[in-house]
């Protein structure tokens, strides 16, 4: 662990970098507020500091008053250093948020002590911060299919949608629904049914580009936001699916199975007021529609429930 | 103070320092503090002549905890009194203060520079 010693008194110093070193800590060391406060910028800076109160630049009470301003960094923990006989500097130190305070002179096992609790608090909050990151993940995907989760999609949808009406762009929706899924779960079993959604879900994650998202919508049926993308893009994105999933059986440990999956199409136009409902209630009939004229086809419509005169 | 008081306050912590970090920790740590201490007796010497009341104070405030890491707790003492003074902007009646505390100044500095150039034989004599 790297710590950072910011003191422009050369004593001072010392005591900490030589104490420091000894107890198996890299150390950094800056002689102004100002060279701290740089320190602590740099990319790889140190997660602990001990700051004098009273240096040349800035003091560490402005630094600490700083670091806490900053927010989506990583935290740094702040031992300040002050001199003998300062209630109200600790009140006010600790007000700027340092973690710690140490009165110089202080001995080494003082020292030793208080950069066990620092470490402490440090440790706890990078647990905290990975836990944080994996449960993100976890709320976030769906488990079977590793697509994103409904809520998720939907977000990203609305998200889209927002940006586009900014830029005056349009954005296109594909509903997707595997063809005569529940047969095949009750004739082949749900083991065979959980990996024709994983391998279909796999094909369609392939299938888009990178700034399209992918959902699982429902149980058989997928969602794909298709930023920036027109009546006719959206079309061929949904086209180039339809193929890829039909085009090989989908495998699995005792055999393989043919399937197809019927597309539901909307769009968003430019200048569109973003309404994420009527938009999916479209393709959702699109969809219907493409079950009805005899499955594994694109069909599309507007949201206003329109048929869309666009080219293909 | 007298300098018999001064060497024993040194040693002690001296002694502290060479037990948790060696003698060469020790030897480092005097240099850093003579050569540092030094130019800041100096330049609290020029503030005082000059008034500068935040120089002062901040010169004091380092020298302060400086002489206090190496045991040398009058000086300490004397430094703290300056830092106070200095933090009231009271400078009229210092300059009594300013000569204690460059005379006791000079006496830590020979202390310590007879400790460097010997730690066993400064301690043992103290024993």
């Amino acid at each position: 662990m790297k710590i950072l010693i910011a003191d422009d008194d050369p004593t001072i110093r010392t005591i900490l970098q030589s104490a420091l070193v000894r107890l198996g800590y890299q150390v950094e060391i800056a002689v102004t507020g100002d060279h701290a406060w740089a320190a602590l910028q740099a990319p790889e800076a140190p997660a602990l500091a001990i700051l004098d109160w009273k240096m040349p630049g800035m003091t560490g009470v402005e630094i600490c008053r700083r670091l806490r301003e900053c927010k989506d960094v990583p935290y740094v923990y702040v031992i300040l250093l002050t001199g003998m006989d300062s209630l109200d500097d600790l009140v006010a130190g600790l007000e700027a948020g340092a973690d710690d305070f140490m009165t110089k002179p202080f001995k080494p096992a003082e020292l030793k002590a208080r950069l066990r609790s620092g470490r402490r608090i440090l440790d706890l909050q990078r647990d905290l911060l990975a836990a944080q990151a994996k449960l993100s993940v976890l709320a976030s995907r769906d488990a079977l299919t590793d697509l994103w989760n409904r809520r998720v999609i939907m977000e990203k949808l609305d998200q889209e949608l927002v940006r586009a009406e900014r830029e005056m762009n349009s954005v296109g929706v594909v509903l997707i629904d595997i063809d005569h899924f529940k047969r095949i779960n009750d004739s082949l079993g749900h083991s065979v049914g959980d990996e024709v959604l994983q391998q279909v879900s796999k094909r369609l994650a392939d299938t888009v580009r990178l700034y399209d998202s992918v959902g699982r919508y429902g149980g058989e049926e997928f969602l794909i936001v298709a930023a920036n993308c027109n009546l006719h893009e959206t079309f061929k994105l949904a086209e180039r699916a339809r193929q890829i999933i039909c085009q090989a059986p989908i495998m699995f440990a005792s055999g393989a199975i043919p399937v197809t999956a019927s597309f539901g199409v909307s769009v968003a136009m430019a200048g569109d007021k973003p309404d994420p409902k009527a938009l999916i209630e479209a393709a959702d009939r699109a969809l219907y529609r493409a079950k009805d004229l005899g499955r594994n086809r694109v069909e599309w419509l507007a949201p206003k429930g329109d048929d869309m005169v666009e080219l293909r | 103070m007298e300098q018999r008081a001064i060497e024993k306050e040194i040693c002690d912590k001296a002694k502290e320092w060479i037990d948790e970090y060696g003698e060469d920790f020790l030897i480092e740590l005097i240099g850093d503090y003579v050569e540092d201490s030094t130019a800041r007796v100096a330049r609290l010497r020029q503030a005082a002549a000059a008034g500068d009341a935040e120089a002062l104070t901040l010169e004091a405030h380092t020298l302060k905890s400086s002489s206090a890491s190496l045991g040398a707790q009058s000086l300490s003492a004397l430094a703290k009194r300056l830092e106070n003074m200095g933090r009231a902007g009271n400078l009229a009646s210092l300059a009594d203060d300013v000569a204690r505390f460059v005379e006791q100044y000079g006496v830590v500095k020979a202390s310590l520079e007879k400790l460097r150039s010997a730690p066993n034989a400064f301690i043992t004599q103290e024993r």
